[in-house]
């Protein structure tokens, strides 16, 4: 193999976690800190992209600006339906389950006949560069800065500021921490205004290359759930180290054969074989399969495999 | 009297309700559409989800062609009452509400099905209850079925002209990619033979004749990134890339190809883009000099079209309504079946069939088609025209009269009426 191509491979790889990151960061904080399966998840997701839309079609806000906007419109969103339906059914996960999953066909229908149910875009225009015989686009690249920045963060907020230490002892132990004299409802609604924030960033800053639909959030939902469950609880470490795995995976798998089975019949061009591997539906069954058997092996996620080594 | 109902007298009385509710069905007794002051017609389209790119315009156009039937006084003296299911992009829909349109609204047509995968979903049905049904939309060709009228365009009314341009304008060696299910597969058949043949079905002689770079590459409808893709694309190296990529998820691909820097390195041609009106969402910069044939675009100029698009957008309330294929198609299918119906002067299938097939001539905003009757396919003038600057298309080159041939070769339900099948390249 070339070097350019290694270079190019890499950049996929590096594309295909950079994108299972930014899914699976804000439902880390709402699946795996609070333990709500939150099936609107998506759909703030997509209110996310919305707001870049408005902002930039609507408003004629450079497009940084609609970026900017669209994690502390959805993080408001979130807060909203915090207060609204989720306090009511903290530690009944099976309502919450139910009560996320019409806020989800709920927004869908919102949005719908808000903004039509067509798919509409946003262009961008930012330029590529040459990697050999390749051209990328810089986007991408900005992409995975973004990212990183999110996870880093994160990371800052939970570990050095007396929010972040507050909102975890909330979450180890709810009794304790409120006679400790934390505000923990007020916790509760924050970090779950926060997970919708970082999915309403992935959102905006997937827009430019993802047609926008209301619809959209769908398509991310299950990837960003399989992405958290196999991190499992250690929330951050976790979802970045199972984010790379199956990332890693999906990438490779979606760009190399593995092995071709021969078929009959006309085929063009010849000769007539299947290649198992080296497309994107086939980097899409891996990750699944891999997940699987991930789950199987380690019941607890990646993150959990540690802790019970330690 | 009161009379004890015991389980024998009532698996009786059962036996014979079910019975003779069921035997109209099955002698094909069907509603008699001459009673009532209402006809019903009916239309599966999806209005949401992926495939609703072209289900609006297409519902748009049926909406239109109906209410301007209606508007002249109706058929045969009644007026068309429109029954439209939403079919939500979702397979499972069509066959279901293709027999509550059957069976409980007892439509005299039905029109609609986008992707060939939705289309081949009821097609069972529509044979199995005998139902006139017309299927309004560019396709993979090959449809030979007794009660099917296809007004859409096929492979020859496509890859004829495009590939002719690409291999005379671009070069020999072109990569493709296409949606993977049926309507990608079958097409990348036919185009397979059309592209290595210089243009034909048969080799044209003299010409050119292309070859293929690299794999060809069928991309689930769901699939929105495209990176390895394009990556590999670039590896290949083509003069020419073909796109039979179908639906909203896939309008990504043209955008991050652009990103990528490949727009002016790489031409694209395709038999999907722009129908959905991918050229209305797309900037001139992502996509300008795309090369798509179609028998409608609104930039074709004559007399019926003018008042075409006129009465579109002011039904939809919007100067700038782009109408495109999809919506120009629909539009024409009910026409098709408006002028058969006045022909047989009956809303039987039999009757309006049998006129059909007298071979129905006639002036449409896409100039004048022509029913193909052994086929029941349509005889169009094609358009080859490139994207422009103002999410619009400039026409280069127009063909006459292009029949479907590939489908006409194989298919002749005059000599050979008992055929209910898709044919397709072996």
């Amino acid at each position: 193999m070339s070097l350019d191509t290694l270079g190019i491979v890499a950049l996929e790889i590096l594309n295909s976690i950079t994108i299972l990151v930014l899914l699976a960061l804000g439902l880390a904080l709402i699946f795996g800190m609070m333990r709500i399966v939150n099936l609107a998840q998506g759909e703030f997701f997509t209110a996310g992209a919305f707001t870049v839309l408005t902002a930039v079609r609507y408003a004629h806000l450079p497009l940084w600006a609609g970026m900017l906007l669209a994690p502390l419109v959805v993080g408001a969103l979130g807060i909203a339906i915090e207060r609204l339906i989720i306090r009511r059914l903290y530690g009944r996960p099976l309502d919450v389950m139910l009560a996320t999953w019409g806020v989800s066909l709920l927004l869908i229908g919102l949005i719908t006949v808000i903004f039509g149910a067509v798919t509409q875009g946003i262009p961008f225009a930012l330029g590529n560069f040459q990697v050999g015989r390749y051209s990328y686009p810089e986007y991408r690249i900005v992409m995975t800065s973004v990212a990183a920045s999110l996870m880093l963060g994160v990371y800052l907020l939970f570990r050095c500021t007396a929010f972040g230490r507050r909102a975890r002892a909330t979450i180890a132990n709810p009794q304790m921490a409120s006679a400790a004299g934390i505000n923990t409802p007020r916790m509760f609604m924050l970090t779950f205004g926060l997970g919708a924030g970082l999915a309403g960033a992935a959102g905006a800053i997937m827009a430019p290359i993802v047609g926008v639909v209301p619809t959209m959030g769908v398509l991310y939902i299950a990837r960003a759930f399989i992405t958290v469950v196999v991190g499992g609880p250690v929330v951050l470490l976790g979802t970045l180290s199972s984010a790379s795995v199956l990332g890693f995976i999906e990438a490779l798998i979606s760009r190399f054969s593995l092995f071709k089975i021969g078929t009959g019949g006309h085929c063009a061009p010849p000769p007539c074989e299947i290649s198992i591997g080296g497309s994107a539906f086939f980097g899409q069954i891996a990750l699944l399969i891999f997940a699987i058997v991930l789950l199987r092996l380690l019941p607890q996620g990646l993150s959990g495999f540690w802790r019970e080594r330690e | 009297m009161a009379r004890q109902l015991d389980r024998r007298s009532f698996l009786r009385t059962a036996a014979v309700v079910s019975g003779a509710t069921m035997v109209p069905a099955m002698i094909g007794l069907r509603p008699s559409w001459a009673q009532g002051k209402k006809v019903p017609v009916g239309s599966l389209l999806d209005k949401t989800g992926g495939i609703n790119i072209y289900g609006l315009p297409a519902i748009a156009g049926t909406e239109y062609a109906v209410a301007e039937i209606n508007a002249k006084g109706g058929l045969l003296g009644k007026q068309l009452e429109l029954i439209q299911y939403d079919t939500q992009s979702d397979i499972a829909n069509f066959p279901k509400f293709a027999k509550k349109l059957i069976l409980e609204d007892q439509v005299a047509v039905i029109h609609g099905g986008i992707t060939s995968a939705s289309r081949e979903s009821f097609r069972p049905v529509i044979d199995e209850y005998k139902q006139l049904y017309f299927y309004n939309i560019i396709y993979e060709g090959g449809v030979c079925d007794k009660y099917v009228f296809v007004t859409g365009e096929t492979p020859t009314q496509q890859m004829g002209p495009l590939s002719k341009y690409a291999l005379k304008k671009y070069g020999t060696k072109a990569y493709t990619v296409a949606a993977d299910y049926n309507f990608g597969h079958i097409s990348w058949k036919w185009w397979d033979i059309f592209w290595r043949n210089g243009g034909g079905l048969e080799p044209v002689a003299g010409g050119k004749k292309g070859q293929h770079v690299g794999k060809v590459e069928f991309i689930p409808l769901d699939v929105t990134d495209f990176n390895a893709t394009i990556n590999r694309i670039q590896e290949a190296k083509p003069d020419v890339l073909m796109s039979f990529l179908v639906g909203g998820a896939h309008i990504n691909f043209y955008r991050q190809f652009a990103a990528a820097g490949l727009k002016n390195k790489i031409p694209i041609i395709s038999t999907t883009f722009g129908f959905g009106n991918e050229h209305i969402v797309l900037d001139a910069k992502e996509v300008e000099g795309l090369v798509a044939c179609y028998p409608y675009f609104d930039e074709v100029d004559n007399a019926q079209n003018r008042v075409f698009k006129a009465a579109m957008k002011k039904k939809m309330n919007n100067p700038n309504y782009y109408i495109g294929d999809a919506g120009a198609e629909s539009y024409n299918g009910w026409h098709f079946w408006a002028k058969g119906v006045q022909k047989a002067g009956s809303f039987e299938r039999e009757a309006v069939t049998k006129a059909l097939e007298s071979g129905i001539e006639w002036d449409s905003p896409m100039g004048r088609v022509k029913l193909d009757p052994g086929s029941h396919h349509v005889v169009f003038t094609m358009h080859l025209a490139a994207v422009n600057k103002n999410h619009g298309w400039n026409v280069i080159e127009s063909f006459p009269n292009i029949p479907p041939t590939e489908t006409m070769q194989l298919c002749d339900l005059i000599k050979n009426p008992d055929q209910h099948t898709q044919y397709q390249p072996k």
